[in-house]
């Protein structure tokens, strides 16, 4: 198996890499519908309040201890979307996402909620600074290999 | 929501009343098999995914994740790849007894429910961990296990088509920690259980490091009902946010204790009524809601409480595996907890410190406790040492072993404080 | 450090223990080899197949001292310290000689209350050893159990890793140790759902050998 994956990889660096990189998921493989900017979802999120949609933007900061959370933000706002994943009832992670993802582009797939208070003074201690105004609970995240323009 | 008295009238699903339904014949009479043979003929993998997304079905081994989502997990499918489905039958939470009696009872519901997953996921295989202490139902199972393989709706081409899937047993040996998903992998690669380290989930790297969903007997026992009714009818059982019919193991102090199926969102006062109320007209005490695990409730918390997630969650508990405890008045709730700390200790694995030293000094002070030789301040350090496992290593065994401890002693302090030797100066209580 | 060495805090295991079987007993039979070879061929690698095959040598030699795990090793081409792991790991598996019948009665949360530690008492009392011990005559060994799954037909115990005994009394006991000294196999008990019981007047298994109800628990006091 190793020695496929090697094997694999020193083909990838033959062929000139990049080209045959897809986008990593995780959590739900489910294709998304319709992709909604994260400027869209900021500007008028009451639109979006209590359904599952997919939202596209750039993190920003990772969770750096679990991977359990992310930013996104929209080009041109410092506002941003929370995206944290989704938990079991006892408090596990459903899934998490890799801590070395930021400046990447991003869709993460989740229901828009208003963050909770108690919730965004854990998130402030975690990563000071980040001023969210909506969070998401995502069910599954989509990270393309780019670096963002 | 159920309004009160809805369940009289409810008839069951998964144990429906049929004599002798575990014979298969008498299953496929009763139109077993019908769900599988409509899914392999006209339904697309991802259809049957969507379907029990949409019936809102939760997993019923206590994490009560939504098993739709679970399954959408998955990574694509690769050629050369195989995927598995483990069924989790380690049903070792103390107070739960409710998979036993459904694979005795119903046994070909959770093949086809296995069945049915399989072919949502394409997988290989499944195995179906059962732990070893039900050595009895292992034999009834591989029983009517091969009479499905001779019918050919288990193996190679199932009923003529091109998907083909085993189902193999395994036996387990005695460890509570085989109820974790990730250690009940490694137990079934042959290996002392050590959960592992997630990521990488299983559904990325599970069993064999090949991609792995893990799914409670009820759980998939739900599958073939879905499929027969539709996502829409299962999702109108019961709680809306939690729905779908629940087997709940009721045990304790009541006249009648046994396994009762009844849908989701059922009023505790209700449940206690259906089991013939308190033994002797004692009055309740306590009531442990889903398996030792999760937080007791004291009898003045469960008013207007009902058994789903949401309720539960505001009542201060968890549904767990809906395996309830009631305990009457006379209840000592130190020997209670003296004896649960004692199952987590020697039911810790030993993998992570906070766990293994951590259960063992909280059965040691409850036990000074229980002994009359502990003092007050012994009961915050026995919430400090929550504190102090709690989130703080690989598997949520440490969670589970301090959140009772945590919680009883929250809620029946009293009880504590007077079995402590008395303060000679004033401490804080 | 050394004397850290010298007297570890835990005892380890014996580096040459004595064998309790002979080189002629210490062997897999053709079927044997045969099952063991089946459960291999259910799993990707043999390592699967070392529950089972621990299982099929604890039911043929009793329990499991090493030289019978390093007998399963050599079979399954597995290093001896893997299948060592496993075997200390689990409870199930025996690693030191036990009577002909292990009786382990739950004690575990309902249990606790609902009369496991006064069937747990006459039992000691009864066959005159504490728990965790074994009768001088090695017929029987008492031990407390976690929970076995059966809490609503507590107080409750399993007998020699085999079938479940419901609703346990003191004359229920006398029956049971009777059966077992006269060599009965015991049988296996359905316990009926109470729906069962009201929508279809009993159990509903028509070949269930024995059938047992849920009944109202015993009144217990002692909790340990």
């Amino acid at each position: 198996m190793k020695y496929t994956l090697i094997g694999i990889c020193l083909l990838l660096i033959a062929c000139g890499g990049s080209e045959l990189a897809s986008d990593e998921i995780y959590g739900a493989q489910d294709e998304a519908v319709d992709v909604i900017p994260v400027e869209a979802v900021l500007a008028e999120p009451q639109h979006y309040m209590d359904d599952e949609i997919a939202v596209a933007g750039t993190v920003h900061e990772v969770c750096q201890m679990k991977g359990c959370w992310l930013m996104l933000r929209g080009l041109d706002t410092g506002e941003g979307l929370r995206v944290h994943v989704e938990r079991t009832e006892t408090g596990e992670y459903a899934f998490t996402v890799p801590s070395d993802i930021s400046g990447r582009y991003a869709v993460a797939v989740g229901t828009i909620t208003t963050p909770e208070a108690e919730e965004e003074a854990h998130y402030q201690e975690d990563a000071p600074g980040t001023v969210p105004v909506l969070s998401m609970v995502a069910v599954g995240v989509r990270i393309s290999p780019e670096e963002s323009i | 929501m159920t309004k009160a008295g809805d369940w009289k009238s409810y008839k069951r699903v998964l144990l429906p009343p049929v004599k002798d339904l575990h014979h298969l014949d008498v299953y496929q009479e009763q139109g077993g098999y019908q769900a599988l043979r409509a899914v392999l003929s006209d339904w697309k993998p991802e259809d049957v995914t969507a379907e029990v997304k949409l019936s809102g079905l939760r997993g019923r081994g206590g994490a009560g994740f939504p098993t739709g989502l679970k399954w959408s997990f998955m990574p694509p499918v690769k050629p050369d790849v195989p995927r598995y489905l483990c069924c989790n039958a380690d049903e070792s939470e103390p107070g739960t007894f409710k998979d036993r009696q459904l694979m005795e009872y119903n046994p070909h519901l959770l093949f086809e429910g296995i069945l049915i997953a399989g072919y949502a996921m394409s997988l290989k295989a499944c195995y179906l961990y059962v732990r070893g202490e039900f050595a009895s139902w292992i034999t009834l199972l591989q029983n009517e296990l091969s009479k499905a393989y001779d019918a050919k709706l288990v193996g190679d081409n199932i009923l003529g088509t091109d998907h083909s899937m085993d189902i193999i047993i395994h036996k387990g040996a005695g460890a509570y920690i085989c109820g974790e998903e990730t250690s009940l992998m490694e137990s079934l690669e042959g290996k002392r259980a050590y959960p592992r380290i997630k990521p990488p989930f299983p559904a990325q790297s599970g069993i064999w490091g090949y991609p792995t969903t893990i799914n409670n007997v009820e759980t998939l026992a739900c599958a073939p009902i879905i499929i027969n009714r539709g996502g829409d009818w299962f999702a109108g059982v019961g709680a809306k946010k939690h729905p779908g019919p629940v087997l709940y193991g009721i045990s304790g102090h009541v006249n009648r204790p046994g396994v009762y199926e009844y849908p989701t969102g059922m009023l505790i006062t209700d449940l206690l009524e259906i089991a013939g109320g308190m033994r002797d007209n004692k009055k309740l005490k306590a009531l442990v809601p889903g398996g030792a695990s999760v937080p007791v409730l004291r009898a003045d918390m469960i008013d207007g409480v009902t058994m789903d997630v949401e309720s539960l969650q505001e009542a201060g508990s968890m549904m767990g595996t809906a395996g309830m405890l009631f305990l009457d008045e006379d209840t000592d709730m130190v020997a209670f907890l003296r004896r649960v700390a004692r199952f987590y200790h020697h039911e810790s694995c030993g993998q992570c410190t906070p766990c293994r030293e951590g259960t063992g000094w909280m059965e040691n002070l409850i036990t000074r406790i229980d002994d009359g030789e502990g003092n007050l301040r012994d009961l915050d350090l026995l919430l400090d040492l929550c504190d102090q496992m709690e989130g703080r290593t690989v598997c949520a065994l440490a969670d589970a072993a301090a959140w009772p401890v945590r919680n009883t002693i929250k809620r029946f302090r009293g009880d504590f404080e007077r079995r402590c030797r008395p303060a000679a100066w004033a401490v804080n209580a | 450090m050394a004397d850290f060495i010298r007297n570890p805090v835990v005892a380890l295991p014996d580096p040459n223990p004595a064998s309790h079987f002979s080189k002629e007993e210490l062997v897999f039979t053709a079927e044997e080899k045969e099952k063991i070879a089946e459960y291999v061929a259910q799993y990707p690698t043999p390592d699967g197949a070392v529950m089972w095959a621990l299982w099929l040598a604890q039911e043929k030699f009793g329990f499991l001292p090493s030289e019978v795990m390093r007998l399963v090793a050599t079979e399954l081409s597995l290093p001896y310290a893997q299948v060592y792991g496993v075997a200390t790991f689990y409870t199930q598996y025996f690693k030191e000689k036990k009577g002909t019948f292990v009786l382990d009665v739950c004690t575990c949360f309902s249990c606790q209350f609902c009369g496991g530690y006064d069937i747990l008492a006459y039992l000691e009392e009864k066959l005159g050893v504490k728990r965790g011990h074994t009768t001088p005559c090695g017929r029987y060994t008492l031990q407390e159990a976690e929970c076995l799954g059966a809490c609503g037909s507590a107080p409750m115990m399993q007998v020699s890793n085999g079938p479940y005994a419901h609703n346990l009394t003191p004359e229920k006991i006398d029956a049971l140790l009777a059966a077992m000294e006269a060599g009965k196999p015991l049988p296996f008990v359905s316990v009926t759902l109470p729906q069962d019981e009201d929508e279809m007047g009993g159990n509903r298994r028509t070949d269930a050998e024995v059938v047992e109800h849920y009944a109202v628990p015993p009144q217990t006091k002692r909790t340990q």
